[in-house]
């Protein structure tokens, strides 16, 4: 049963990150390896790593490194965290010395941006709060939120509303962003090049997107289940689902959190879709524009991602 | 009954006078915790001001004496005033009030307080509390009074611990050593990590960053450093800058360097115009660190020796309020992104590692109260003395056996000439240049002087254990103080008064006459030196710190303690004496010593008279008389103990058949009757000649 609020975020993910160390690395054959598992939260929601390796204290030391390196991203991008970088950004509409992942991610963001004609936009957060305090409101409405509201906050969307400059970034007054849709799949390409610095080959790392490198221990690819069911391939590459359904304002109305930023309206068209890039990041923000593009419009912006392709569509 | 109780009143309100320390200026204040924006009153027990640095809580000035009742080498009061983070670094150190005997001349003010302000930046929960030979981050001891510098740090270590403990009663965390700088070149900082690398070729440059046709040529050879440490500071930067660019930094800010060659730049050109750095940033943990133009200098070149050429070279300031810590893992991010156009947003990022060596970092200390009492670092500061010195202490012991072998068997040694010849010279040249010279085993009036202050106020063993040597050397003198006399240790352990007489027996080798001063006047003379004692015994009264400049009149500090490293005036006084003593053998000791005065005193009280004498003596004999070296035979024939030095020369002549005028009246008898008996005569000449009385 779905939430009644539409913060904290509802939709419910499972972070997981199953590593294998390289052969050099590991103590003896892979039936030696055991299991090292954390739980926790990250990014807001229940978060899962799984490691395997002989030695315990390796394994330790890797899950502590990253816990760590995930609580520093957070402290960039939460948007569920007032001390966060974004959160002051929105606040204060103007940031000097961003941390420099907010820097190249927003500039990666307002990319893609034009690579989707505005289908994937960091600045469609007024939305959110403009839908957000409706239906905190109004929890039995099922109409949305009135069309001038809606024109009048669609006026603080776009790139043209953020403007980076060596490691500035300022925003247009009112202009909020939220990094929800591409920051899952940078914080997981950012663990996987951590712990592949730290000598891990064979890896999965589901942090909300997949990202797999090498193999799994038995040789093959490793093998992702989507949702309805179906079962896809991954090998060095990534892999991010988006799903309307999964986050809903109320269980009245069918308003859900991935919004058209070019109607102020929210997508319609499919349910679920899951796509695979070269890296989470880009898989995650395409997964969301190709949610709201319509069909007619993928390929050609698939193009632009060399590698990308999508898996499935309900 | 009640004018005793009087004195002690008096005494005690003396000693509470003493005890009562100024408060402290706002300058002391500044000097000992120059990073404080607000400081506290002093309150609590132990009393200390609690300080803080940008609203939070950064550590405590304290006074030693208020906080431990910080005493020196007698127990005499010191005070010292410090600063000491929360973490256990002193802050700034100034001496405020001290009156450690060997330190009030000599040696300078300003040594003295170089000395402790060289406390500063000292961590107090490294094991070991006091060194005397330095290390530990501690300055080098004063030379000439390490026991002193002893004291001050244990006394600064004492109650800065003691304020921690009470306050912080937490677990410390690693910190960074202190060590002083050590030269290192290049290819030994980069051997034990101090200087760390991250080497990118652009075959690790995936597209589309990587340019087409790259082969597989140099993409970056990034270098990082910590450059707080002087051994890594000081040899990238070279000492002088290093020096200057921490000396304007607080404690808690660091510093590192950053230095590579290849094809990309990790400075970039946007922190011209936008002041920050956009392709590098520091990593500790969960905090990111951004890099910024305020906090940058460009650097030339590296100092170190064998040091290579870069293309870029920076240090960054990391300020304290970035949170770093520069004894845990940090990493450098470096960004490889290309132009901010739209197809090509593309970001790679690679770090590289930084883990400062263990041989820089001082281990984290468990909660205070737990550790501090168990390990030896707590020990009183004589125990550790005593165990630092142990070497010395097993000289002295060897060297004092010796002595009371010789006292014992006196009897039968001073029958072999060798041993008046020779055996007594080699005896005093080990007392003057290992005992005196190098173990600093010289006593002093004023130890007299302070042990009669101590037993008047608050006596504590403590006090005089702190200082092996000079407490078994006036252990030993006590007791043969009450068995044979002040002499066992003016004849034979004051280095000064070895040196007196080895080089009185080599003047009269080289015919230097000597002076007889007619008895009467000699007599006369031996007053000057008991004067000389009751006047500074009555100064002492008055202040300890004036007897001890009215001591200078001793030049054991000069000869001794110091080795004539000294001002001028101090080593004209000393060699005027040795002068003198070249005419008059121990011309100081027999008129002016103060402490030979103070010794002869209680001499009366001896039990044992094992210098024996004959009725003859003095009478029908003036030999012993005449050639005792320090005229300490009156010409009636007894020895004066308050003058006798118990050098054995008297007894040699008691048992000298050729020398001793009963004894040869004796052997010629019995030569006479021999020859008689035989009916020859023996012959050849005597083996002694034979003196007249008056020689």
């Amino acid at each position: 049963m779905p939430d009644q609020s539409p913060t904290p975020i509802t939709r419910r993910r499972v972070l997981t990150i199953l590593a294998g160390a390289s052969a050099a690395l590991m103590a003896g054959p892979a039936q030696s390896a055991r299991l090292h598992e954390w739980r926790g939260t990250a990014l807001g929601a229940e978060a899962r790593i799984v490691l395997a390796h002989a030695d315990r204290t390796v394994a330790g030391q890797t899950l502590a490194l990253i816990r760590t390196e995930i609580e520093r991203l957070e402290s960039i991008f939460s948007l569920y965290r007032a001390d966060s970088a974004v959160s002051m950004l929105n606040r204060t509409g103007r940031l000097r010395a961003a941390p420099l992942e907010l820097v190249h991610l927003t500039r990666r963001a307002l990319a893609i941006t034009r690579l989707t004609d505005g289908a994937f936009d960091v600045t469609v957060q007024p939305l959110w709060d403009l839908y957000g305090g409706h239906f905190r409101k109004h929890p039995s409405d099922t109409v949305g939120p009135p069309e001038a509201a809606i024109v009048a906050t669609r006026k603080l969307i776009g790139p043209d509303m953020v403007r980076v400059s060596g490691t500035g970034i300022q925003l247009a007054p009112g202009t909020q962003l939220t990094f929800n849709g591409i920051a899952q799949g940078y914080i997981t390409d950012r663990i996987t090049a951590l712990i592949r610095a730290h000598g891990w080959h064979d890896v999965l790392i589901n942090i909300g997107e997949y990202r797999a490198l090498g193999t799994h221990p038995d040789g093959r690819p490793w093998k992702i289940g989507l949702p309805g069911g179906v079962k896809t391939l991954l090998s060095d590459a990534a892999l991010a689902t988006s799903e309307g359904t999964a986050t809903r304002f109320t269980a009245a109305a069918p308003h859900h959190h991935l919004f058209d930023p070019r109607t102020g309206l929210c997508a319609s068209g499919c349910s679920t879709l899951s796509i695979v890039a070269s890296n989470a990041a880009d898989a995650d923000a395409l997964s969301t524009a190709l949610f709201i593009a319509p069909p007619s419009e993928h390929q050609r912006i698939l193009s632009f991602f060399p590698g990308a392709h999508r898996v499935s569509i309900g | 009954m009640t004018f005793l109780r009087t004195i002690r009143i008096v005494a005690a309100a003396i000693l509470v006078a003493g005890f009562i320390v100024p408060p402290a200026s706002a300058d002391d204040l500044a000097e000992v915790f120059p990073d404080a924006d607000k400081i506290g009153t002093f309150t609590g027990n132990p009393p200390a001001a609690t300080v803080f640095t940008n609203g939070t809580k950064a550590g405590y000035i304290l006074s030693t004496a208020d906080v431990i009742g910080s005493t020196g080498y007698g127990g005499e009061i010191i005070d010292v005033l410090i600063g000491v983070s929360t973490k256990g670094d002193i802050t700034g150190a100034v001496l405020r009030r001290h009156n450690e005997p060997i330190l009030v001349i000599g040696i300078s003010d300003q040594d003295l307080q170089k000395f402790v302000g060289g406390l500063k930046g000292f961590n107090v929960l490294t094991p070991a509390t006091a060194d005397i030979k330095g290390g530990n981050g501690m300055p080098d001891a004063i030379a000439g009074a390490t026991i002193s510098s002893a004291v001050i740090q244990d006394a600064v270590v004492r109650a800065a611990r003691a304020v921690l403990r009470a306050r912080a009663p937490v677990a410390t965390g690693p910190t960074l050593r202190h060590d002083p700088y050590k030269k290192s070149d290049w290819g030994n900082l980069v051997a034990v990590d101090a200087v760390q690398n991250l080497r990118l070729t652009f075959t690790d440059i995936t597209p589309p960053l990587r340019p087409e046709g790259a082969g597989d040529s140099l993409y970056i050879d990034l270098y990082a450093a910590l450059l707080t440490p002087p051994r890594i500071g000081g040899n990238l930067l070279g000492t002088r800058d290093h020096q200057q660019v921490f000396s304007s930094l607080g404690a808690g800010d660091n510093a590192i360097m950053v230095a590579a060659n290849g094809y990309y730049s990790f400075k970039g050109r946007a922190y011209r115009k936008t002041g920050n750095f956009e392709r590098i940033q520091i990593v500790q943990g969960s905090k990111t660190i951004p890099l910024g133009r305020a906090d940058y200098v460009n650097v030339e070149r590296l100092k170190a020796d064998g040091a290579p050429e870069f293309r870029e070279i920076a240090r960054f300031v990391l300020p304290r309020e970035t949170g770093f810590d520069p004894v845990l893992p940090w990493r450098l991010d470096l960004f490889v992104s290309a132009r901010d156009d739209a197809a090509s947003s593309a970001t790679q990022v690679f770090s590289l590692d930084y883990v400062l060596p263990d041989a820089f970092i001082v281990p984290a200390t468990q909660a205070l109260p737990d550790t501090i009492g168990e390990g030896r670092s707590e020990a009183p500061l004589w125990q550790q003395t005593w165990e630092q010195r142990r070497y010395r202490i097993a000289g002295l012991l060897a060297l004092l056996t010796i002595l009371t072998g010789i006292l014992v068997f006196q009897d039968q040694l001073v029958r072999y000439r060798r041993f008046r010849d020779t055996g007594r010279l080699a005896f005093l040249a080990v007392v003057l240049v290992w005992l005196g010279w190098h173990a600093g085993g010289q006593l002093s009036v004023l130890q007299v002087l302070t042990f009669a202050h101590a037993l008047l106020g608050e006596f504590r063993w403590e006090h005089f254990l702190v200082d092996p040597m000079i407490f078994i050397l006036w252990g030993y003198v006590a007791v043969t103080l009450l068995f044979w006399g002040r002499g066992v240790y003016c004849g034979w352990l004051c280095p000064f008064g070895a040196l007196q007489e080895l080089m009185n027996a080599a003047a009269r080798r080289l015919g230097v006459p000597q002076l007889k001063l007619p008895f009467a006047v000699h007599e006369r003379l031996w007053a000057i030196k008991y004067i000389i004692f009751l006047g500074l015994f009555a100064a002492s009264l008055h202040t300890i710190r004036e007897a001890t400049l009215l001591a200078e009149v001793e030049p054991f500090k000069t000869a001794i303690t110091m080795t004539f490293i000294r001002n001028w005036p101090f080593v004209l006084y000393v060699v005027a004496l040795l002068g003198a003593g070249l005419f008059i053998e121990r011309f100081f000791c027999r008129y002016l010593c103060p402490l030979g005065a103070a010794l002869a005193i209680p001499a009366r009280l001896r039990m044992f008279n094992w210098l024996r004498r004959r009725h003859q003596c003095g009478s029908e004999c003036q030999i012993c008389s005449e050639r005792c070296t320090v005229q300490a035979i009156h010409p009636t024939g007894e020895i004066n103990p308050n003058e006798c030095i118990y050098c054995l020369e008297c007894q040699t002549y008691y048992v000298d058949d050729h020398i001793c005028p009963p004894l040869v009246a004796r052997r010629k008898k019995r030569e006479r009757r021999l020859a008689l008996a035989s009916g020859q005569d023996i012959g050849g000449q005597p083996d002694s000649p034979e003196r007249p009385n008056n020689a």
